[in-house]
């Protein structure tokens, strides 16, 4: 208690200063009067009495200092008179102090808005219960890689481990949604897992209930949901009444029973599903699949909670046995190996995400904000070095009256701590921008972050300001407090000015800073050439003038031969359409998400050992490869006679050919083979009748990628394959103007038509670079800063140094020299220092360059163009930069240019 | 700079809580009645008596109470707190036993 007393009193004396030192001026006064008054007693003058009393009691004002000195916290208050002291300073200045604060506003907001987009991609674990005990679990096959969990093996694993406190498995899906009798799409898609997966995640629902283990007991039983905090804001408005409604997901009709807490987002980070339904329903949402009882299927994610004190190590032995028991029994059924297989654990506290790839995009870009960063440090570095100069008379003046340098030193790294602190405060505000302005370019795969900033974001701000602070602020106040005291209190400012080493210190200044920034502004060259030959990359159709309509008629009841007669009668109606050259429809196949991949078995071809053959498989309509451009290499195009009861055919791309059929004559090769689709080959036997030209399917930087097409109305596909279909229609002339036109002829035909998405085919290929686009973005906006830093930092150096050399000017001059001559002399100093700048930084640029070579398309990491454009720019700007205080010298009057100073 | 009635800062204390263990005293009053019960051989420099009596009263050892005295006059009072009655037990004893080592020393040479 005694301490708590102790601590209490001190901050007592803190706050009290000005009323404690009154007291104690009293309590003094009075010691004095009663010791005068004892005096007076004895028979002494007032005046003896008075100066006896001051005798005995020693000097005042010491004592006074001395008690003093025992309040509070002498080093609190001393930093407290330094921030007071920088306050007022950088109060009196607001031009530097507003340069200064910008500057580093600039860099510490750069660095902050893409630490906000790291913690929420990378660092930040899943918002659940004890998030590092979680593991994501898997087979691995040294020939495949990484395997998923089969429905089966969940099982397995659940009933016999003895390792795990819980394990689910889950795997998203897209959904179609009806409320009240109103289609839509789930923005966020949908999430099928096991009865297990929030009792494992440790998260509870905030209304309703979640699942039990009750929902993994019978398929197709279980006909409940539950909702996300944002889809039940979003659609339901919050509203309580929304457990125990019917919603229709995909076709069936499911009932809300609880919704998740705000902060859960599932399990991917960067996706969050609306609605989580049990897995025993996958059968009955995507009628004919069969995924959920073949024990061979590795179609699920799995996570599983480690018991408290149980090793990473132990788990994996425990689950691998469980693994080999379960191939031996089950592994002949499936025609699988049992060996090669082993169970492998990663932690699982950041969820499924790939983390790798975006830490090692996280790291170039921290390191890239970090170089604006520390331009933007060297600029205002040099600030205070050219206001240390200014401000040599103060500093003497205060050494002359006793001021030691360790006490300067601190008082001076005060105030640019007090800069810096109001450059984090100013940066955070930018940065609240720049994270909103991340979003919106936030590539499409990317579907929902949480961007907020949180507690590490303030710590992170925080933390950089101070160590900028530090880092600008050291150097020149050492320099500061370490000039003479006579030469300061002369006046160093002229001979400054004569002092080759205080410029070479700041001319190395700012070379660094151009080195930097032509770092910055090669790589931004780079990227935004690499997505330039991205965007200008051969697609293998023609995307110019074609629309597309995405829409989905099973959410309005659209099932087998309706659907089927709806899509050959829209067809129909936007054929007739005035100004429409074809139409078509597909799922997937121009560069899209929506591309399903699966298992083959083609006839004549025997798979390697361990191999199994998968392709995309396209559903398309009649007349699709005219519609999107795509030629015919060998064979024929879909028909009218390949109707329902025709034979069923399908036509093969060129990569599809020359993987199965023969690198060399593949593709001729193709044509008249069959093919079985989808595990156990339920769907087909296929005649391929054709080979067609390669063609980028889901991302522009791929390589050539198998595919099958087939006509949609042939497979007797499950609706969730050919529910949602994307309408092309290629138009004659410009597609401005037409797309009122179609909708109106696709809802003359059903006046319900669920349409979602409607654009050209040119944005859909313009989206789908939306991370390389996003990242030639940043890398070019924090090229620009750093430019534009750099320039200020020449334009200040430049014109600190035209003002120094003010009298010179005035006698070259008088003696003669033209405005031109000045001009150029001027001038010749900025460009001299780029010239070294550019000069070093491009041998580091070069270094950046094949340090990122492997996130380039098609450039090479040396690339002349982007060196070009660097330098370029680099020089413009610094031009510029001279340029303006050149101008102003040059127009000086010589002879007041000759008296100044 | 030492004068021969310097006193160690630690005695300054131990003489300041001792007397103030009777009753409550202004500034002056103590320094008086250190002067008085030492029969002048103690000769405290009165200022220096501040400075302790903050830090006593910091470590919560004293309080201290503006009162009226017996002139009508405003005076700070000085009073030993639970914790510094206990802390003078502590420092009296080791005064003692310092005391009664070094007269051993002294005498015994």
């Amino acid at each position: 208690m005694l301490w708590a007393r102790r601590f209490w009193l001190k901050l007592q004396s803190l706050f009290r200063g000005k009323r404690n030192a009154q007291r104690l001026d009293d309590e003094i006064q009075f010691h004095l009067d009663q010791q005068i008054a004892e005096n007076l007693a004895a028979g002494i003058s007032l005046q003896a009495a008075r100066y006896a009393a001051m005798r005995t009691f020693g000097n005042p004002t010491y004592l006074k200092e001395q008690t003093r000195d025992t309040w509070g916290w002498i080093w609190l208050e001393q930093i407290g008179q330094d921030f007071r002291y920088g306050l007022r300073s950088l109060r009196k200045n607001t031009g530097f102090t507003a340069v200064a604060v910008l500057t580093l506003a600039l860099g510490i907001g750069a660095n902050t808005s893409i630490f906000s987009f790291i913690n929420a991609m990378v660092i930040r674990t899943l918002p659940v219960e004890r998030p590092s005990e979680l593991f994501l679990l898997g087979p691995f096959d040294s020939h495949e890689g990484d395997l998923g969990f089969s429905y089966a093996l969940h099982k397995a694993v659940r009933d016999e481990n003895r390792t795990l406190a819980g394990i689910f498995v889950g795997t998203p899906g897209p959904m179609n949604v009806s409320v009240d009798g109103q289609a839509e799409f789930a923005l966020g898609g949908g999430e099928y897992v096991s009865g297990s997966y929030f009792s494992t995640l440790g998260v509870g629902a905030i209304a309703g209930r979640t699942f039990t283990a009750a929902e993994d007991e019978v398929a197709g039983q279980n006909p409940v949901a539950v909702i996300s905090y944002g889809y039940w804001r979003r659609r339901f408005a919050l509203s309580p009444s929304v457990l125990g409604k019917t919603i229709y997901l995909n076709g069936v009709p499911c009932t809300i029973i609880g919704v998740t807490p705000p902060r859960f987002f599932g399990i991917d980070v960067g996706h969050s599903p609306d609605i989580t339904v049990p897995i025993t329903m996958f059968p009955l949402l995507n009628p004919g699949s069969r995924e959920l009882s073949n024990p061979g299927s590795w179609w699920l994610d799995a996570i599983g909670r480690l018991k408290p004190g149980v090793t990473p190590e132990q788990a994996t032995a425990d689950l691998s046995a469980i693994l080999e028991h379960y191939l031996d029994t089950q592994g002949p059924a499936m025609g699988l190996r049992s060996k090669g297989l082993s169970m492998r654990l990663e932690p699982g506290a950041w969820g499924i995400s790939n983390r790798s790839k975006g830490v090692r995009f996280a790291t170039l870009l921290m390191t890239l904000a970090g170089l604006v960063l520390l331009i933007a440090c060297t600029n205002v570095a040099n600030l205070l070095l050219a206001r240390g100069a200014a401000r040599q008379k103060e500093i003497a003046v205060r050494v002359a009256i006793g001021a030691g340098r360790s006490r300067l030193l601190r008082h001076l790294v005060t105030e640019s701590l007090l800069l810096a602190l109001l450059g984090g405060a100013v940066g955070f505000l930018f940065a609240s921008w720049g994270t909103r302005g991340l979003l919106k370019l936030l590539p499409q795969e990317i579907s929902s972050v949480d961007l907020s900033p949180d507690i590490r974001v303030f710590v992170f701000c925080g933390g950089i300001s101070v160590l900028a602070g530090l880092l600008f602020s050291l150097m020149p106040a050492w320099r500061v407090t370490s000039s003479s005291l006579v030469q300061g209190l002369q006046g160093a400012v002229r001979q400054d000015a004569a002092n080759p080493h205080r410029n070479r210190l700041r001319n190395g200044l700012v070379v660094s800073q151009v080195m930097l920034s032509m770092v910055l502004l090669f790589l931004a060259g780079l990227f935004t050439h690499s997505l330039q030959d991205l965007l200008s990359v051969d697609l293998g159709f023609r995307p110019e003038r074609v629309l597309l309509f995405s829409m989905d008629p099973t959410l309005v009841g659209y099932q087998g031969p309706r659907l089927v007669g709806l899509y050959e009668s829209l067809l129909e109606h936007v054929q007739a359409v005035p100004g429409v050259m074809s139409v078509s429809l597909s799922r997937g196949g121009l560069i899209s998400h929506m591309t399903w991949g699966d298992n083959l078995y083609i006839s004549g071809y025997a798979p390697q050992s361990g191999e199994v053959p998968q392709s995309l498989f396209s559903p398309v309509g009649p007349n699709f490869f005219r519609t999107a451009g795509i030629p015919i290499l060998v064979g024929r195009d879909f028909r009218g006679l390949d109707n329902e009861n025709a034979p069923k055919v399908a036509i093969v791309n060129e990569a599809f050919a020359r993987h199965f059929f023969g690198e060399q004559d593949g593709v001729q090769k193709a044509v008249g083979r069959t093919l079985g689709l989808g595990v156990d080959q339920n769907l087909g036997p296929f005649e391929i009748v054709g080979v067609a030209r390669d063609s980028k399917q889901r991302s522009l930087s791929e390589p050539p990628a198998s595919v099958v097409y087939f006509p949609f109305w042939q497979a007797d596909l499950p609706p969730s394959l050919i529910g949602h279909m994307t309408l092309e229609v290629r138009t004659v002339g410009e597609t401005s103007g037409m797309t009122n036109a179609i909708r109106q002829e696709l809802l003359a035909v059903e006046k319900n038509l669920p349409i979602y998405d409607v654009k050209t085919l040119t944005q859909q290929v313009q989206e789908s670079a939306g991370g390389d686009r996003m990242f030639a973005w940043l890398v070019s906006s924090f090229g620009l800063l750093a430019l534009l830093l750099a320039s200020v930092g020449l334009y200040g150096l430049v014109a600190y140094s035209t003002v120094r050399r003010t009298a010179e000017i005035g006698i070259r001059m008088v003696l003669g020299a033209h405005h031109g001559e000045v001009l150029t002399l001027v001038i010749r100093e900025a460009l001299r220092l780029t010239a070294l700048g550019v000069v070093i930084g491009l041998a580091l640029a070069l270094a950046a360059g094949r340090a990122v070579s492997s996130m380039l398309y098609g450039v090479s990491a040396a690339d002349p163009l982007a060196i070009l454009g660097a330098s370029l720019l680099m020089f413009f700007a610094a031009s510029l930069a001279g340029f303006l205080p050149a101008r102003r010298a040059s127009r000086v009057d010589p002879m007041v240019a000759l008296r100044y100073e | 700079m030492a004068k021969p009635n310097d006193l160690v800062q630690g005695t300054l204390d131990l003489l300041i809580l001792k007397t103030l263990s009777l009753e409550p005293k202004h500034g002056w009053a103590i320094a008086k009645r250190i002067q008085q019960i030492s029969r002048e051989v103690l000769q405290v420099q009165q200022g220096s008596l501040y400075p302790a009596l903050y830090r006593l009263e910091q470590k919560a050892w004293i309080k201290a109470k503006w009162k009226e005295t017996a002139t009508g006059r405003q005076a700070k009072f000085y009073s030993l707190t639970a914790a510094g009655r206990a802390q003078l037990e502590k420092e009296a004893e080791n005064w003692t036993r310092l005391s009664a080592a070094s007269n051993l020393v002294v005498e015994t040479t």
